[in-house]
């Protein structure tokens, strides 16, 4: 497989006052096209700061982090949004819909940003929420909520689907929707997902997973039977 | 430091506030003060009356009447006076000095401001008025002549007087800003005064203090009826006293702006730093839930902020009360420059400090405890988790428009829908900045349009010669002849009107029909014909004698008519400036019983003939003095421009602290809004099309602003218009097409600032901070 995305000795030190803190130390892994990673590790294991640096809304320290022929490391803030606008998709914990667009615009938006976005109302349908394209998120439940943040993110037909902790703030029950629609994006859009999480079952749905462990990437285990998310349980 | 900016911003407004209201405040008191001091140190007279002449024994006579106290009085007489520096006629208002006054009761000094006693002043010793003395800094010992009736009588300038019934002095028919370099009050000793008039012990300037308990109309029949015989021209109370009178209008529009400018920027200090304060707090949220989990009491948190808030209402007060000591000189001084005090000194009140920290304190206690109480009441473990997003309404956007719009467009409108709070704050800002600096602006065009109406359209000549007599029309016009230029006779002369109980004093015109130099013209641009046999009148002094258009007046004027006179009006007219009546000098037999008189000559010189003219003048001797427009105007202009100073000042202020709010109030409301921005910014927004969204919104509220800013100015200006009343002139404050202009071009500069300093913000907000947080 051809890699997506290449990460080469990558730290990434934070000054908190008088103490440095090395959240990341010389990690290197690649990524795949139409691969789902799921990257796995406690709170503060750098699991984040990996997520962010491949989205590129963080710098690295030091190493190499590259895309095609763009090397993030190097770019400026204009090219990093770009790299964002065009291959990145973003899904939160906490959703982040804009609070004053209704369902339907809050995907569309994304649309707007895109070079070559797939169809709203269709994502919209796709999710299960046609019925509520006139809401906005205040009148959605938290599950909805989600499912409309992955529509967004999807809308803009991304390369690379990043996704922090996505089901944290879920049940399992609507957690598993959620899980469906991504896995489901990766396989039918041929699209490569990453998704953090510390839930070691929701680590089986992965092609690979990566175990991160006070900022060091300490293994990388491929999966050679992923499971569908109505398969597991937490 | 949390909120440096936003704390900064709450200090600078209030500091705005407090140095508004401490700085009139300040004024008021040390001019009112000094004012009362003076008037009550030198036996300022509750009564005035002006008589042909009266010996002191009679006069002392008048203390038979119940309720009248004591009774003094003063030889006057204007007369010219030549000096060296002048290149004008230059009249002096001269007065008797008795050492033994115990009624308005003369100051004088030496140059250097050292009091002089009796004993220390020789006969031939001459003393100008403080403005007079300004104006031409003669040493001590300075030959002055005195003219009378074509014979000068030399004297020594010695010092300064001042008397407390000119504190403002000005000459009838003059500018109404007095004007040291042609007129002001002298004064010379009674001895001397007797010889150059030649009378003894007649005294024509008289004053009287009131028993306590009575008022003026208590003795005003009984003092007019023994005054009668004397040659009584006028009698009025210490308000209508000229001087009093300019001095009291002087304190009550001081009075007005001093009140409502403070509550005005107060009012303004107080919501500000509410919404500091409460922003500041709510931020606060999970802090304060985590102390009361610790086991801090909802007291000792209520304590932590309030002396937090307690710190910006001391620092705003001691901001606002340093810079009024400053302002507060500058505008005692402007007042200083009009009234003449014998010692002039600024205090700093430690009251109205004391005030304004307050009311400084109070606002920002106030606005702690409503900002701290409803987080007060939640628990410790509702409080330190992140605060539910405030489901606010949004705006639906017709879908037919909504299709034009861009995106960036739509989520700036429905961002302004979900939180109008915000935006009725920016709008508050806009409207404030707006509606105060139009307001302040529109001072300036209205003296113009003042100046312009008043000497380009009504008094049209441009030098009036006040004769030292009544003539006949014919023979001023032979006079006049001399100047090869157009010229008119008329009459000008202090006249006493009454109606019904109500008296009133005011300068008729008697004026020649077709007058070219003197047009009678209301503020709607009409032009009136002096009528025959009625009279027309200022509406200010028909309103203050309740007479109406077709009401009949008694008038008398002194070496004009017999008593009083019964007269129709025929008109009363709205007057920008001064309060007039006018009369057809043809009219004077039948109206007056008296031969056509004349007492004043208007010259049309145009600008080459007028210095010679005016040099042909000096060598006159029945002209007592001469008015020139020039330096009327210049005089007007100079006046204003201190006034001016004070109004730039405050639209200045009204503009920083609009600055201030808008500036503040959206770097608030952007940092509510950093997890939308931020996931904007994640999503791929570039910072163009995130700083079109925020234009959108800023030029939407700005749009709003400026909407309701007209209505806002338009009510401040009738607001000021009720407030500053004056007896001599009409304040009718309109905002011109340019003064607007210029606003909305301070609000739009304003609103792009506070539009680039969020756009700096947006670039400087973390990505990943923002991501962990709830919208």
């Amino acid at each position: 497989m051809k890699p997506l995305l290449q990460a080469e000795h990558i730290t990434k030190d934070y000054q908190l006052g008088e103490v440095t803190v090395h959240a990341l130390k010389d990690v290197s892994f690649e990524i795949y096209e139409k691969e789902l990673i799921v990257i796995l590790g406690p709170s503060g294991s750098g699991k984040s700061t990996t997520l962010n640096i491949l989205g590129g809304i963080e710098t690295v320290t030091s190493g190499s982090v590259i895309y095609g022929s763009l090397k993030l490391n190097k770019a400026d803030p204009q090219k990093l949004t770009a790299y964002r606008r065009e291959h990145i998709g973003f899904i939160f914990q906490f959703y982040n819909l804009l609070p004053g667009l209704t369902a339907l615009e809050n995907i569309a938006l994304s649309a707007e940003l895109s070079n070559h976005p797939l169809d709203p109302g269709k994502l919209l349908e796709e999710v299960g929420l046609a019925d509520r394209r006139d809401h906005f998120p205040n009148r959605l439940s938290g599950g909805e909520q989600q499912r409309i943040a992955i529509a967004r993110a999807l809308c803009k037909n991304p390369d690379l689907l990043l996704c922090d902790e996505p089901t944290g703030a879920l049940d399992s029950r609507t957690g598993v929707q959620v899980l469906k629609l991504l896995e489901g994006f990766c396989r039918s859009y041929e699209k490569t997902v990453v998704l953090i999480t510390h839930n070691r079952d929701i680590a089986r749905i992965a092609d690979r997973v990566f175990y991160f462990k006070d900022g060091r990437l300490e293994k990388i285990e491929t999966n050679p039977d992923p499971k569908k998310p109505d398969e597991i349980m937490w | 430091m949390r909120n440096k900016g936003a704390i900064i911003g709450a200090i600078l407004i209030i500091g705005i506030g407090i140095f508004v209201f401490v700085s009139m405040i300040d004024t008021l008191h040390n001019l009112d003060d000094q004012i009362s001091a003076y008037y009550k140190d030198s036996g300022m007279a509750d009564v005035f009356a002006e008589v042909e002449g009266i010996p002191s024994a009679e006069l002392q006579r008048m203390t038979d009447i119940p309720g009248i106290r004591a009774a003094g009085g003063h030889m006057s007489r204007d007369l010219r006076i030549l000096g060296e520096g002048q290149e004008t006629i230059v009249t002096v208002h001269l007065m008797s000095y008795d050492p033994g006054d115990k009624i308005n009761r003369i100051t004088l000094t030496d140059l250097s401001g050292e009091d002089l006693d009796a004993g220390n002043t020789a006969d031939d010793d001459i003393f100008l008025g403080n403005r007079m003395t300004g104006s031409y800094h003669y040493p001590a010992g300075t030959e002055l002549s005195l003219l009378k009736d074509g014979h000068a009588m030399r004297f020594f300038c010695r010092g300064i007087c001042s008397s407390p019934d000119y504190i403002y002095s000005i000459p009838h028919g003059g500018a109404m800003v007095p004007d040291g370099e042609v007129y002001d009050i002298a004064v010379i000793s009674k001895k001397r005064m007797e010889r150059l008039l030649g009378k003894n012990d007649c005294l024509n300037e008289l004053g009287f203090l009131l028993e306590e308990g009575y008022d003026y109309d208590d003795v005003r029949h009984q003092l007019r009826e023994r005054l009668t015989p004397y040659g009584l021209s006028s009698i009025c109370e210490r308000d209508d006293q000229a001087s009093a009178n300019m001095v009291a209008g002087e304190m009550v529009e001081l009075v007005s702006t001093g009140t409502i400018l403070p509550i005005i920027f107060m009012a303004i200090s107080v919501f500000m730093l509410y919404v500091v304060l409460k922003k500041m707090i709510d931020r606060d949220r999970t802090l304060i839930g985590t102390m009361k989990a610790f086991g801090m009491t909802d007291r000792e948190l209520l304590c932590a902020y309030l002396v937090e808030g307690g710190v910006i209402g001391i620092a705003g007060a001691m901001l606002g009360c340093a810079a009024a000591g400053i302002f507060g000189r500058v505008m005692f001084n402007m007042y200083v420059d009009f009234f003449t005090l014998p010692d002039p000194v600024y205090h700093d009140f430690i009251v109205s400090r004391l005030q304004a920290l307050a009311i400084s304190l109070g606002t920002a206690v106030l606005a702690v405890f409503l900002g701290v109480r409803e987080i007060l009441k939640i628990t410790p473990a509702t409080a330190m988790r992140q605060e539910e997003p405030k489901t606010g309404r949004n705006i639906r956007i017709p879908e037919r428009l909504g299709r034009h719009l861009r995106m960036q467009t739509r989520i700036g409108l429905r961002s302004m829908g979900r939180n109008p709070f915000r935006g009725f704050l920016i709008i508050l800002a806009v409207v404030f900045a707006f509606s105060m600096t139009s307001s302040m602006l529109s001072f300036m065009p209205q003296f113009e349009e003042v100046l312009h109406s008043q000497f380009e359209q009504i008094q049209v000549y441009d030098l009036q010669l006040t004769l030292d007599r009544f003539v006949t029309p014919g023979q001023a016009e032979d006079a006049a002849e001399h100047f090869s230029c157009p010229a008119e006779a008329i009459c000008q002369t202090a006249v006493a009107l009454r109606h019904d109980n109500l008296t009133d004093y005011t300068v008729l015109y008697g004026l020649p029909p077709n007058s070219e130099l003197y047009h009678i013209r209301d503020n709607g641009g009409k032009i009136y014909e002096p009528p025959y046999n009625s009279l027309i009148l200022n509406k200010r002094t028909a309103e203050n004698l309740h007479i109406s258009e077709g009401d009949w007046v008694e008038l008398s004027s002194t070496g004009l008519t017999n008593g009083f006179v019964r007269i129709r009006v025929a008109a009363v007219i709205s007057e920008l400036l001064g309060r007039n009546c006018y009369l057809s000098l043809d009219s004077f037999p039948e109206v007056l019983h008296s031969d056509p008189s004349v007492n004043t000559i208007l010259i049309k010189t145009g600008a080459e003939d007028k210095a010679g003219s005016l040099k042909s003048l000096m060598k006159t001797s029945r002209v007592s003095w001469i008015v020139d427009t020039d330096k009327i105007v210049g005089a007007y202009r100079s006046m204003i421009n201190s006034m001016i100073y004070m109004v730039d000042m405050f639209a200045l202020l009204s503009v920083v602290a609009g600055g201030i709010l808008i500036y503040n109030i959206s770097m608030i409301s952007l940092k509510e809004r950093y997890t939308e921005i931020g996931t904007l910014r994640v999503l791929g927004m570039t910072h163009r099309e995130l700083g079109s969204m925020l234009l959108t919104e800023k030029m939407i509220y700005f749009v709003l602003g400026v909407l309701l800013g007209f209505p806002a100015s338009y009510g401040i200006n009738r607001l000021l218009e009720i407030l500053i009343i004056s007896d001599s002139f009409d304040l009718r404050l309109h905002i011109g097409r340019p003064t607007y202009l210029l606003t909305i071009l301070i609000c739009f500069v304003m609103t792009m600032c506070a539009w680039y300093a969020e756009q700096r913000l947006v670039r400087r907000i973390e990505l990943t901070e923002t991501l962990k947080a709830r919208e």
